[in-house]
């Protein structure tokens, strides 16, 4: 079914701009249209599976739109991947988006925007180029930073205005990215292999690409918009950035090196290391930083800096078993951070409270949340057998394997840090303040029904046998070495 | 169908008898003048249309109207540039005089607005036509002479004091320029425009030939508003909006970027610039202006001032992609032309709308205004984000081509200057749209439109220009291409 790249992210744009024109209309419909809209959007993408487990791709027409701009969708196994981790997630933050907006201020715009961020990560997912890759970048820059400004208070405002104009750099850098590939090899297409000759100037683009592709991710010394704009964000769209948004630079930094530059070009331009090393750092600074916070949220923002430092040095070793370490990561992050920030807004809905200091014996009045709290803690540690392990193992197995066993200290540690910032939270939740009852969870239904089954899915993954997003992931690394 | 040299008199002829029979109307029969003002601008951009169309056949029509000394002639030659400019401009002047009906209805003077601003229509299909620098400098000075009175339109001491600095800025120009034709008659024994150029280069002459393009550049860069030699057209800004909007984001400033452009391609041409070295010198000069005027205009709280130093940085990047004296540079150069002029006079119109429905001037007053003027403020965003250079508005299409051009001429530097000013740009419009949109402020949401008719719809038209312009770049690529292998003589 050669449509479906493009069905799956235009349904998303047709239904936002639907949303946006029927705005007046009575807002349950809106609500079921926006729902039914995530679905068929997930329905759409995994239909791609057949047509793409084996290596091949479906591509949806030849241009719509003139040069430069002529860029086409089409999906391979690696696109599949990270458009089923989108589409998947993103139904379940638009469900649960419904309590948490529930009665607050512009919901309309809300839901529309909800869509257009979930076009924009589709379509990334989607090119089959840069050119198409940068329209669908900048628009996932707009929409989410009207998802940030929400609530127009004075921090969203100044978080957002951050985000906006390290997103707008970013935008540019790649950019400029884009114009010297196309100056240097007249194309701007994703081929496997890649096809950039070997120049001071590629070199240049790749400095540009890790620029932008890094502030995008969050990846230091550019993470400094994301502690501040993840917090100030609505919940679900707290979710959204630190679960999907940043996995979009490190897509971008796969497809650059994988299908534009060639991992050849990269290593012999000794660009892997330098990756390598800010990878590290972000890993260490984003774990210790994260083990500092009161605030629950910046706790967890800062936390997904040191995930999204594990998927980045899983790139930068080039070998295939750390590209599968790297994919399996942004799954099982995607749906661990998600789970976290999930219940971090029903604590904000239930009780107002934002502090972890203030959350004592917070498990006894939201029992679900908090117990769904301590299942993604768990997989996030990295205990065995759940997901995060299964990531950092082949990580550091990779590293062995290419002879930098330091890294696996590094891993180490980080996941200590993690164990050190993530468990107190949820003995503070589970340690008694007052001897009462317990009472079960008072927050929405479509609330607390999402963070159940993202917490399950969550552990489900870690004893489903066999396993299948690793044996896809494994086969995706497979198929770029 | 009359024949083409009929057509290029007729373009030049017809505003400029149209505009003094419309004196005739009196003031008080707006009813009367607004249409036949309409009509006037729409048949001379079908006109223009129409020289356009028979271009592509390979046609430069070119008429001689009046020789006047041995080889000093009134002449005009519509080759592909002029071609380019005279269809953008009087293409967005039919826009324009729209607008100017919804925006003069309860101004003073609508006569002498109307004849004045018609008149410089004509004189700026003059300056697009000249076959040669004598013709040019002819209407050039014309130009000046006839959008005086729009600068002083309001008739204050301050429109008054802004008028005084103009006339003084575009004379003193324009008499380096003159000086700086008669040298080179002197040196090339011709000054009419030819592909490729007209002067050569010869060892003793080299200081010589130098001396006379920097003459030129900044004669003409004084309507160009290169720094710094812009300071008129910030005041200038007291003049009303339409005037704004066309004189000093398309008409009046790149009749001086066309200049330049002449000078560069059709006097000089890029071979021997690039033996004389001047391209750089060129090239550093804008790069100033593109960064130093960005900066000036995000301390400017006057929305229309922030514009007018936001035209004086753009503006520059046309300069730059001709002083690349490269093949992609220059179509970027080109395409900026284009692009700019679409992008600021959307920008404008919004400026001149906002005015007239809340009378608020300055950006610290517009918080909100975006629950009032809805259309008006999208338009701005589109504006902005073109502006700016970001997907999927026309602006970032030139800048492509300008960073692939300086990166074609080795100068990575420039590609610094672009992206520096991008994020200046980002800087000082994308607050404007978010406190429009996300500010408390107290204003109203409108019932039925939010403005005139003739202001919003020529406003929201001009942003689907924009975004069409982008997305279809088949609309504009192909021509200035063969622009560009036309000025580059292959």
């Amino acid at each position: 079914m050669p449509f479906l790249p493009a069905t799956t992210v235009l349904i998303p744009l047709i239904s936002a701009g639907v949303i946006m024109i029927f705005s007046k209309t009575r807002e349950l419909y809106l609500k079921i249209f926006m729902v039914c809209s995530a679905v068929f959007a997930l329905i759409s993408s995994l239909l791609m599976y057949p047509a793409v487990k084996d290596g091949g791709s479906i591509a949806t027409g030849t241009g719509y739109l003139a040069w430069p701009l002529s860029f086409t969708f089409r999906v391979d196994a690696l696109g599949f991947f990270f458009a089923m981790v989108f589409s998947f997630c993103f139904l379940l933050i638009i469900i649960y988006s419904l309590g948490y907006v529930g009665h607050g201020h512009a919901r309309v715009r809300y839901y529309s925007l909800i869509l257009l961020a979930e076009t924009a990560v589709l379509g990334i997912a989607m090119s089959a180029s840069l050119v198409g890759f940068l329209v669908f970048f900048e628009l996932l820059t707009v929409s989410a930073y009207l998802l940030v400004i929400h609530e127009e208070d004075e921090i969203a405002m100044f978080a957002g205005a951050k985000f906006l104009y390290m997103s707008l750099a970013a935008g540019l850098a790649i950019f400029f990215g884009l114009v010297t590939v196309n100056y240097l090899a007249g194309r701007t297409d994703f081929v496997p292999g890649g096809y950039l000759p070997a120049s001071p100037l590629a070199l240049y683009a790749l400095f540009a690409f890790l620029l932008g592709f890094g502030i995008k991710a969050g990846m230091f010394p550019v993470h400094i918009w994301l502690p501040d704009a993840h917090p100030a964000a609505p919940a679900p769209v707290s979710a959204m950035l630190s679960g999907l948004s940043i996995k979009t630079g490190a897509y971008g930094l796969i497809r650059v090196f994988h299908d534009v530059y060639g991992i050849g070009l990269v290593r012999e331009l000794s660009f892997d290391r330098i990756l390598l090393a800010l990878a590290v750092v972000t890993i260490l600074l984003g774990s210790a930083l994260a083990l500092q916070q009161d605030h629950l949220k910046r706790r967890l923002a800062y936390s997904s800096i040191a995930q999204i430092g594990y998927i980045l040095l899983g790139i930068a070793l080039l070998t295939e078993r750390a590209m599968l370490g790297a994919l399996f990561h942004v799954f099982s992050h995607a749906l661990m951070k998600g789970t976290l920030f999930l219940c971090a807004g029903a604590v904000i809905v239930q009780s107002g409270k934002k502090y972890i200091s203030q959350m004592k014996g917070i498990g006894f009045e939201m029992p679900l949340v908090m117990f769904s709290f301590a299942l993604a803690s768990l997989t996030i540690v990295g205990i065995p057998p759940f997901n995060a392990f299964i990531s950092k193992w082949h990580l550091a197995l990779a590293s062995l394997e290419s002879g930098r066993g330091v890294l696996v200290a590094v891993l180490m540690a980080s996941s200590f840090l993690n164990a050190f910032y993530y468990f107190p939270v949820v003995i503070t939740a589970f340690t008694p303040a007052e001897p009462g009852r317990i009472r079960l969870d008072r927050i929405p239904a479509s609330m607390l029904w999402t963070t159940l089954v993202m917490a399950l899915f969550c552990v489900g993954f870690a004893f489903a046998r066999p396993h299948w997003p690793v044996m896809l992931a494994s086969r995706i690394s497979a198929l770029m070495f | 169908m009359p024949g083409s040299p009929q057509l290029v008199q007729g373009a030049v002829c017809f505003p400029i008898i149209g505009a003094l029979l419309l004196a005739l109307i009196p003031e008080k029969s707006d009813r009367v003048r607004n249409p036949v003002a309409v009509l006037i601008s729409l048949v001379t951009a079908v006109m223009v249309a129409v020289l356009f169309s028979r271009l592509s056949s390979g046609e430069i029509p070119a008429v001689t109207v009046l020789p006047v000394m041995f080889n000093l002639e009134l002449a005009f030659r519509v080759d592909p540039l002029a071609a380019l400019f005279s269809l953008l401009a009087s293409g967005l002047w039919v826009f324009a005089v729209v607008y100017s009906t919804g925006y003069m209805a309860h101004e003073h003077k609508r006569a002498r607005y109307f004849t004045f601003y018609l008149l410089s229509l004509g004189v700026t299909m003059g300056i697009a036509f000249a076959a040669n620098l004598f013709t040019m400098y002819l209407f050039y000075e014309f130009l000046t002479l006839f959008t005086y009175p729009l600068v002083i339109h309001e008739g204050n001491d301050e429109a008054r004091a802004a008028g005084r600095r103009y006339i003084v800025y575009s004379f003193t120009g324009a008499g380096a320029i003159l000086a700086a034709i008669i040298m080179t008659n002197g040196v090339a024994g011709t000054i009419a425009f030819n592909p490729g150029g007209v002067v050569a280069v010869t060892a003793a002459a080299a200081g010589y030939l130098k001396l006379i393009y920097v003459l030129f550049v900044l004669g003409f860069g004084v309507k160009a508003a290169v720094m710094p030699l812009h300071s008129w057209l910030p005041s200038a800004m007291v003049a009303p909006t339409p005037v704004s909007a066309l004189l000093h984001a398309v008409a009046v400033v790149k009749s001086g970027v066309y200049g330049i452009l002449r000078v560069t391609y059709s006097v000089f041409g890029p071979e021997t610039l690039r033996s004389l070295n001047l391209g750089f010198f060129l090239m550093v000069l804008v790069s100033i202006t593109i960064i130093a005027a960005s900066l000036i205009a995000m301390r400017q709280d006057a929305l229309k001032r922030r514009l007018a130093y936001s035209t004086i940085s753009q503006l520059s990047y046309i300069g730059l992609g001709a002083g690349l004296l490269s093949t992609l540079g220059l179509t970027g150069g080109l395409l900026h032309m284009i692009n700019h002029a679409l992008l600021k006079i959307t920008l404008f119109f919004c400026a001149g709308a906002i005015i007239t429905v809340t009378g608020k001037k300055y950006i610290s007053q517009l918080n909100g205004v975006g629950r009032r003027m809805p259309v008006t403020m999208a338009a701005f965003t589109v504006g902005s984000i073109g502006m700016v250079g970001i997907l999927p508005v026309n602006g970032f299409i030139s800048k492509m081509y300008l960073i692939e051009g300086s990166l074609s001429a080795d100068l990575p530097v420039f590609i610094v200057v672009l992206i520096t000013s991008a994020i200046l740009n980002a800087a000082y419009f994308l607050p404007i749209v978010v406190a429009a949109f996300f500010r408390e402020g107290d204003f109203e949401r409108p019932r039925g439109l939010e403005g005139p008719a003739s202001m919003i719809l020529p406003t929201a038209l001009l942003a689907l220009v924009c975004l069409l312009v982008a997305i279809k770049v088949d609309l504009t690529l192909p021509f200035v291409t063969s622009i560009v292998n036309y000025l580059f003589g292959s």
